[in-house]
C-alpha cells in the first residue's frame, strides 16, 4: 500500500486575552497545562503531526497575543491560514462577544476557509455563556463548535482534530511558505503565500 | 591632464576625506572632456589654504574660502598629513552619484562607481551649485535621475565594473581605490599618487565565514594566528586608528570596571553625596554591571527617579514627595465606590485587564504588581494598559525589596523610555525593529538577504525581545544585569538593538544552515529563551556597534556643533557614533558597494522585493549593473569574494595595521599596541558563543 500522504496547513489562535489560547495549544502539542501561563507576547509558533484515517496533516499552529492593543497585527497571522480557532471564556461574556468580532473579521478577510469556535474553560463556573446560545451562533456562521477545557484535557485533541479532518485535502507537498507582512503595508503579497 | 575641454569648473567644493568626521579640504571641481572624448569628473584641494570658519552659501563665486566646520577643534595629529592629492572619475565608471540635501548644512554628492567603491564625499557651498554640477554631468553622460528616487542619478548602462586590480585597466587613467575604500573612503585611497601603482591585491581570506561579525575572543589572540601572512597593505589612517584606539579603549574597560559595590559609589559621590563623575558612574554600570545590594539606590538614578545631578538632601525631600504623590494616585482609584464603578466601564475594564493578567489576589506581590499598574493607568491614563508592561514592573518591585512606591516610579521612569513601543501604533517597537533589519542588512547581507527571500525581513521575531527588553530570555539576575547596562544608554540609546541584531547574527549559521522559513525563524528565535549567555551578548554586542559604529556615522544627520575631539574619552567615541537613527537612509550610499555585489552575487536568489525592502534594496535593485548585465560565474564570484573582503576590512578594525600612534591629548599612558589586538579579527562567527 502506498505511503499516506501528507498535508499542511497554518492554523491560527484568535481570541480576547486570558480566554486559554496558548492553554489549548500548549494541552494539544505538549500535553501540559500550567495555571499561572504567562501572556502571549508577539506570537508563538508550534506544529503537531496528526495521523487521520487516510493521511497525515501536519498543523502549524500560530499562537497570538489576545489583547485589544496587538488587534493590528492580527491580520499579519491569520493571512494565508486556511484554518483558525476562535476561542473564548465561558465565564466572560465579553469575551464570547469578541470572538463574535473575530469569526466576522475572518469571515470577511475571506481567507480561512474552517473556522472553529472553541468555548474554553468549560470546567469553570459561574458559565456566562449558554452553550446552546453559542452553539446556535457557531451554527449560523459555519463554524465547528466544541466545548473544552485545556486545564482538563476536554476535547482538546477532538477540536484539533475535526479541524484536520474538515481541511480540503488539495495541497500538494512541501507546504507553502506563509510571508509575514508587516500590517498596513500597502501593495503587500496578495494571500500572503509564496511557494518556496 | 589638463588638456581637453573644461565642462565645468567651479572652485569652493570641498572634500571630506573621512566621512565618520567633519574636516573637509577645500578643493577645485570641475568636468573635462579630453582630447579622447572621456569625460572626467576632477577634484583638486587649493593648497596652502588657511583655515577659516565657512563664511556662507552667498560666496559661491569666491569659492576658495575654506570649508571648516569646526577649526576651534586642533586636528588629530596624523590627520593633517599626508595632503589628499585629488582625485579623478571618468563618467563611464560612475555607477550612481547621490545628492544629499541635510536641513542642516552644506549639501553634498557622492560618486559610487562601478567597481562598488565610493568617492569620498564632495561638499557644495548651496544646492544651486550641486545641482549645475549634476545637470552637466547628466548631459555628458549616461547618468540619469533614478525613477524612484530624485536624488539618486544612476548610470543606464550597464558596465561590469573590473575588478580594482583588474590587469586591464580601463582606458583612462582612475586612481584604483583600494577594496576598503568602498565603505570608509577616507584620505587613504587618496594619499597615494593619482598616477601610483596599483595596491596589492588583497589576499583572499581561506574561508567566507556566514557571519563576518569577529567575536572578541576571551584572551588576546596574536592577530598572526587568525590571518596568515596578509598580504595587504597597511590599511591604517590615522582617523582609523583613531577610532581603534578609542573601541580598543572601550574593550578595556570592560575588563576595569567589575560591579559597582557600595564602597566604589560612596567614593563616586562628593560630600554632598552628588555624583562627581556621570561619565564613570555610567561606564561603570554598563560594563561592570551594579552589585544586588546597591540596586535599589543606583536604579534611582537610572531611571530618573532622582536627578542625576541631585544632592543627598535633595533625595531625601524627593523621596518624601514620591510617596504622598504615589499614594495620592493610587486614591484616585481606590476611593471609586461600588456604585461608581458600575458606572464605569472603562475603569472596570481596565482594572480587568490587569487582574487577570495577574489573577492570585492572595499572592503579595502580584497583588502589589496590580495596584501598582492600575496606579499607573491612572498616571497615564491615555496609554492605560497593555500587556507586557507587569513583565517590565516585576524585576523592578523585586530589585525595590516589594517597596510599592519606589517600584511605581521606576516603572514610571522606564515607561518614559518604552512608551512608544506599547503605544496604540506601536511606532517605537516598529522603529526598533526597523533598526535591528539596518544592522543586520551591514553586518551580514547574506543572513539579511535570505530574512527578505522567506518574507522574514520585518523582523518580527525580534517583537518580544524589543518589547520586553530580553525579560523572558533570561533569567532574572541577567535581566538585572542586562537593564541597567541598558539604561545607561552608553555607547549608543540603541543597546537593546545591537543585542538582537547579535543574537540574529549569532544565528545566522543556523539560520542559513538549515534554510529556515519564517515561522522557524520565530519558533528558533522564541526558542532561545533562557539558553543564551548574557556575558557572551553584551561582549558581542559592544563589539558589533563598535565595529558598525563607523558606517552608523550618519551623513545625513549632520551634528550641529561638532563634538570637539577629546582624544580617548567615551564622549568623543559618542560624538564618532551618533544614534542609528537615519541609518537606513544612509544605507544607500553607505554601502551600495557591499549590499549590491553580494546580492547580484547570488544568481539563484530572489532580489528583495522592493515594496517592502528599506534603502539597501532599492540600491540594489536599481542597480544598472545587476540589472541589465549577466556577468559570468566566475565575475560573480569574485564580486562576491570583493565583497566580503570589503565589508571584512571595513568591520575589523585594521587588523593588519601597525600600532596606532595614541591620539593627541590621550591620557598620559603609555601608548597601547596590545589592545588593538583585542578586537581580534575574523575569529569563530558568533554562535560559538553561546
Amino acid at each position: 500500500m502506498a505511503e499516506p500522504k501528507t498535508y499542511s496547513y497554518k492554523l491560527v489562535l484568535l481570541g480576547e486575552s486570558a480566554v486559554g489560547k496558548s492553554s489549548l495549544v500548549l494541552r494539544f502539542v505538549r500535553n501540559v497545562f500550567c495555571e499561572y501561563q504567562e501572556s502571549t507576547i508577539g506570537a508563538a509558533y508550534l506544529t503537531k503531526t496528526l495521523t487521520l484515517k487516510d493521511c497525515i496533516v501536519k498543523l502549524e499552529i500560530w499562537d497570538t497575543a489576545g489583547q485589544e492593543r496587538y488587534h493590528s497585527l492580527a491580520p499579519m497571522y491569520y493571512r494565508g491560514a486556511p484554518a483558525a480557532i476562535v476561542v473564548y471564556d465561558i465565564t466572560n461574556r465579553d469575551s464570547f462577544e469578541r470572538a463574535k468580532d473575530w469569526v466576522r473579521e475572518l469571515q470577511k478577510s475571506g481567507g480561512v476557509g474552517v473556522i472553529a469556535l472553541a468555548a474554553n474553560k468549560c470546567d469553570l463556573e459561574p458559565r456566562r455563556v449558554p452553550a446552546s446560545e453559542a452553539e446556535a451562533y457557531a451554527e449560523d456562521s459555519g463554524c465547528i463548535y466544541m466545548e473544552t477545557s485545556a486545564k482538563n484535557n476536554i476535547n482538546v485533541a477532538e477540536l484539533f482534530q475535526q479541524i484536520a479532518i474538515k481541511l480540503p485535502k488539495q495541497e500538494p507537498e512541501p507546504s507553502p511558505v506563509v510571508i509575514l507582512e508587516k500590517p498596513n503595508v500597502p501593495g503587500g503579497s496578495d494571500g500572503g503565500k509564496k511557494c518556496c | 591632464m589638463d588638456s581637453g575641454t573644461v565642462i565645468f569648473s567651479k572652485p569652493g567644493i570641498a572634500m571630506q576625506p573621512n566621512p565618520r568626521r567633519h574636516d573637509q579640504i577645500p578643493g577645485q571641481l570641475s568636468i573635462r572632456r579630453t582630447e579622447e572624448g572621456c569625460v572626467l569628473v576632477e577634484w583638486a584641494p587649493i593648497h596652502e589654504a588657511t583655515p577659516c570658519k565657512f563664511q556662507g552659501a552667498s560666496d559661491e563665486e569666491e569659492g576658495a574660502t575654506v570649508l571648516s566646520l569646526d577649526d576651534s577643534a586642533p586636528p588629530p595629529r596624523g590627520l593633517e598629513s599626508p595632503k589628499p592629492e585629488g582625485f579623478s572619475c571618468d563618467v563611464q565608471e560612475m555607477k550612481s552619484i547621490r545628492r544629499v540635501a541635510p536641513t542642516f548644512g552644506m549639501p553634498f554628492a557622492i560618486i559610487t562607481k562601478t567597481n562598488g567603491t565610493n568617492a569620498p564625499p564632495l561638499h557644495f557651498p548651496n544646492p544651486r551649485m550641486l545641482d549645475a554640477f549634476l545637470t552637466e554631468v547628466q548631459k555628458n553622460s549616461q547618468l540619469s535621475r533614478a525613477h524612484d528616487d530624485p536624488n539618486l542619478f544612476v548610470s543606464l548602462v550597464a558596465v561590469v565594473a573590473p575588478p580594482p586590480q583588474s590587469p586591464s585597466p580601463p582606458p583612462v587613467s582612475v586612481p584604483p581605490l583600494s577594496p576598503s575604500d568602498a565603505i570608509s573612503p577616507g584620505a587613504r585611497g587618496f594619499s597615494e599618487s593619482p598616477s601610483g601603482a596599483a595596491p596589492t591585491a588583497p589576499s583572499t581570506p581561506p574561508l567566507l565565514p556566514v557571519s563576518i561579525i569577529p567575536v572578541v575572543a576571551p584572551t588576546p589572540v596574536s592577530i598572526s594566528t587568525s590571518t596568515p601572512a596578509p598580504a595587504e597593505p597597511p590599511l591604517s589612517t590615522a582617523s582609523d586608528a583613531e577610532f581603534e584606539v578609542l573601541a580598543a579603549t572601550e574593550v578595556e574597560k570592560r575588563k576595569i570596571f567589575g560591579p559597582l559595590d557600595s564602597v566604589q559609589w560612596e567614593q563616586m559621590l562628593d560630600v554632598d553625596g552628588r555624583i562627581v563623575d556621570l561619565q564613570r558612574f555610567k561606564e561603570y554600570v554598563f560594563y561592570g554591571g551594579v552589585h544586588p545590594d546597591l540596586r535599589p539606590q543606583v536604579w534611582k538614578f537610572l531611571l530618573g527617579y532622582y536627578p542625576l545631578d541631585s544632592t543627598a538632601q535633595e533625595r531625601a525631600q524627593t523621596k518624601e514627595e514620591k510617596v504622598s504623590t504615589y499614594f495620592r494616585l493610587k486614591r484616585q482609584w481606590m476611593s471609586i465606590i461600588p456604585e461608581q464603578e458600575r458606572r464605569f466601564s472603562l475603569y472596570r475594564d481596565r482594572r480587568y485587564s490587569i487582574e487577570k493578567d495577574l489573577d492570585d489576589k492572595e499572592h503579595q506581590y502580584l497583588r502589589k504588581l496590580s495596584d501598582i499598574l492600575v496606579t499607573y493607568s491612572f498616571y497615564n491614563f491615555d496609554l492605560g494598559y497593555v500587556q507586557g508592561m507587569s513583565d517590565l514592573l516585576a524585576p523592578l518591585l523585586v530589585v525595590m525589596g516589594g517597596d510599592e512606591v519606589d517600584a511605581f516610579w521606576l516603572f514610571a521612569g522606564l515607561m518614559e523610555r518604552m512608551e512608544p513601543n506599547f503605544a496604540t501604533d506601536q511606532s517605537g517597537l516598529f522603529a526598533q525593529l526597523e533598526r535591528v533589519g539596518s544592522l543586520v542588512r551591514i553586518a551580514s547581507p547574506p543572513l539579511a538577504r535570505h530574512l527578505a527571500e522567506v518574507g522574514a525581513d520585518n523582523y518580527f521575531f525580534c517583537f518580544r525581545w524589543c518589547l520586553l527588553h530580553f525579560k523572558r530570555e533570561f533569567a532574572y539576575t541577567d535581566v538585572m544585569r542586562l537593564w541597567e547596562a541598558i539604561w545607561t544608554d552608553h555607547l549608543t540609546p540603541h543597546f537593546v538593538e545591537c543585542c538582537c541584531a547579535t543574537i540574529l547574527l549569532g544565528q545566522a549559521p543556523a539560520i542559513l544552515g538549515t534554510r529556515m522559513h519564517s515561522d522557524e525563524i520565530l519558533r528558533h528565535m522564541n526558542g532561545l529563551a533562557l539558553k543564551l549567555s548574557l556575558p557572551a551578548l553584551l561582549r558581542d554586542a559592544v563589539d558589533l556597534f563598535l565595529r558598525l559604529a563607523p558606517l552608523l556615522d550618519a551623513h545625513l544627520a549632520p551634528k550641529p556643533e561638532p563634538a570637539p575631539v577629546e582624544s580617548t574619552t567615551p564622549a568623543s567615541l559618542e560624538a564618532l557614533s551618533p544614534p542609528l537613527s537615519g541609518l537606513d537612509a544612509m544605507l544607500g550610499f553607505a554601502l551600495p558597494a557591499a549590499t549590491t555585489a553580494a546580492t547580484s552575487a547570488a544568481p539563484t536568489l530572489k532580489p528583495p522585493s522592493t515594496t517592502r525592502s528599506g534603502a539597501a534594496g532599492r540600491a540594489a535593485t536599481t542597480t544598472p549593473t545587476g540589472r541589465a548585465a549577466t556577468p559570468t560565474e566566475g565575475a560573480r564570484r569574485t564580486q562576491r569574494i570583493e565583497a566580503l573582503q570589503r565589508l571584512r576590512q571595513a568591520y575589523s578594525l585594521s587588523p593588519t595595521g601597525a600600532a596606532p600612534p595614541p591620539p593627541q591629548g590621550a591620557a598620559p599612558a603609555p601608548a597601547p599596541p596590545p589592545t588593538v589586538t583585542i578586537l581580534a579579527p575574523l575569529l569563530p562567527p558568533l554562535g560559538s558563543a553561546f
